[in-house]
């Protein structure tokens, strides 16, 4: 994202208002504005990245979010074509997995199905809380690699985006103070 | 700052601030995609004549003439250059009578550091706290009035916290309603701060034209002998206690510590191998970055810094560079070049 991008994008935000619910007919809309991903290979990206960050009572969820679709601007703007390929072959191991875990793909899998085959590629994930330089950690190409390639991306185009910024995070920076100064008060 | 530079130039960068300017006089002519190699010298004087350099789209070879060449190539392009430029007057390499060009290599020190965890701040609103111009910076406290038994010199840290407009929580582990709680919770709860140390200039410590490997253009690459030596480990190991120590002082609970030095070169702040000094023996550059051997030849960039310190050194460069070109300016007027 360029800073003019950057800028815009939150001046966008603040003044738009919040985006409503929208139904997948929208969803299937956006779909077809994929560069790098198939429809197969985005349906399925979306519902991993809404398992990993699901609506819950404050905010809505990463599907809202359009996350699948920022992953795949970011991807088809990547100026290492490895990416693109890496996620293809993860994508491709998620269904790989899910038909050795549940028999069938991981769309046709129940909800809890799914939640076990996310389980399963996150149990390699490294959780000594509080190392600085934890996500520098190499990507590999392994199933746990790309869990955390796919978590890693989820988040970033998660709270990087309106939903994220404001209805979970409520950030208030940048805001035009008129009245009550909105800081905290260290005191 | 984001690479390639300030798009609406709100902030400072070189094509904004200095290099447009430049331009704006009339005075400069700018020749982009010129990869110098050598620096000429006059046989008669043994006095800088101008520049060969490559057109790298081209590959033509092509040559400059000059009256004053300032070289600003980077603490290692530079080193290179006047490595390069061996001449019958200078067999060593243009200003390198000494000895000193390439060596004494120098830069900083990062890795060790404390990450911790502010009880009072989980599940707390956002305030406005993102409007902060950066971190916090803790200064040089080593060696300044005590005397440490392990290391000479020392190291600052910088820090940062508070929330900001990206959670700093999010590589809470799992995923789902709990991760994404937990994410909500804990941005901005977490505190860190690492050591920015000074790595010692040692003359061992040096760059040298690789006989074998050349780049794109032919021209000879550099090799690194460069290592850290005891004083740094034992900087590191005071870095990470010190950290740690701070941060319980302060009632933070510390969650990791990080020990491990980054390895050499992570700091991508090299300095020092033309370093400035008033013998000409044992210095390549004297106070005006101009060098002992070649009055018309100098060398204004973070080659001529004596140490690293524990600061970043571009404000330092560019000071040095503002005060060189005033000399260099008064010289010319004076009819001394
Ligand atoms: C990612 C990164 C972050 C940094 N962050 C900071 C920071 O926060 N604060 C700070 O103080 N410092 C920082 N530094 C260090 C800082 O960028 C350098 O110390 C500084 O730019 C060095 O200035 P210089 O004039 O010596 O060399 P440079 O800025 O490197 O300029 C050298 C120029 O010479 C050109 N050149 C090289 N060889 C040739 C040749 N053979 N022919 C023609 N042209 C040539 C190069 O293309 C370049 O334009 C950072 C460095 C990096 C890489």
């Amino acid at each position: 994202m360029t800073r003019r991008e950057m800028l815009g994008a939150t001046a966008a935000a603040l003044v738009l208002p919040l985006l409503e619910a929208r139904p997948l007919a929208a969803l299937t809309r956006y779909n077809f504005a994929a560069r790098v991903f198939t429809p197969a290979e985005f349906a399925l990206v979306d519902e991993l990245s809404d398992i990993i960050i699901p609506t819950d009572e404050v905010s809505p969820g990463a599907r809202e979010a359009r996350v699948a679709g920022e992953i795949d601007r970011r991807l088809a703007d990547a100026l290492d074509p490895e990416q693109v390929k890496r996620w293809k072959d993860g994508l491709r191991a998620v269904e790989d997995l899910s038909r050795e875990m549940n028999g069938t793909t991981f769309l046709k899998s129940t909800p809890e199905q799914r939640v076990a085959v996310l389980t399963k590629m996150a149990s390699t994930e490294d959780e000594t809380p509080g190392s600085r330089r934890r996500r520098r950690a190499n990507p590999s190409s392994s199933i746990g690699g790309f869990y955390r390639q796919l978590k890693g991306a989820t988040t970033r185009a998660y709270y990087t985006s309106k939903i994220g910024i404001h209805n979970d995070q409520h950030y208030k920076g940048n805001v035009f103070q008129t009245g009550e100064y909105a800081g905290l008060d260290p005191t | 700052m984001l690479p390639g530079g300030c798009d609406i130039h709100a902030a400072f960068d070189s094509p904004t601030g200095l290099i447009y300017p430049a331009m704006d006089t009339g005075n400069l002519t700018l020749r982009t995609n010129s990869t110098a190699h050598e620096i000429l010298v006059d046989p008669k004087t043994g006095r800088a004549r101008g520049v060969a350099f490559v057109d790298s789209v081209t590959h033509k070879s092509l040559e400059a003439k000059a009256k004053v060449v300032v070289v600003g190539a980077s603490t290692l392009e530079s080193a290179r250059l006047l490595l390069l430029s061996k001449s019958p007057q200078h067999p060593n390499g243009i200003g390198n009578s000494s000895d000193h060009v390439g060596h004494n290599f120098c830069e900083h020190l990062m890795g060790p550091g404390v990450t911790g965890l502010v009880k009072e701040l989980v599940g707390k609103e956002h305030g406005i706290e993102d409007g902060r111009p950066g971190g916090f910076y803790v200064p040089r406290f080593r060696n300044l009035s005590d005397k440490q038994p392990g290391f000479l010199r020392g190291y600052g840290f910088e820090g940062n916290s508070g929330k900001s407009i990206f959670p700093d929580s999010t590589d809470r582990p799992g995923f789902g309603k709990q991760y994404k709680k937990e994410v909500r919770d804990y941005a901005g709860a977490f505190i860190n701060m690492g050591g920015f140390g000074e790595v010692l200039p040692r003359y061992e410590n040096a760059v040298s034209i690789d006989p074998d490997v050349k780049d794109a253009w032919g021209i000879p690459v550099l090799k690194f002998d460069y290592k850290f030596g005891d004083n740094e480990k034992k900087m590191a190991e005071d870095m990470a206690v010190t950290a740690k120590e701070m941060f319980e002082a302060a009632g933070i609970e510390v969650i990791g510590v990080d020990k491990e030095l980054l390895t050499e070169g992570w700091s991508i702040h090299e300095l020092g191998t033309s370093r400035m000094g008033s013998d000409p023996k044992t210095s390549v550059l004297n106070q005006f970055q101009q060098s002992h051997d070649v009055k018309n030849l100098f060398v204004v960039d973070g080659s001529s810094h004596v140490n690293a310190s524990c600061q970043n050194p571009t404000w330092t460069i560019m000071a040095l560079a503002w005060r060189s070109c005033d000399h260099l300016a008064d010289e010319l007027k004076k009819g001394n070049l």
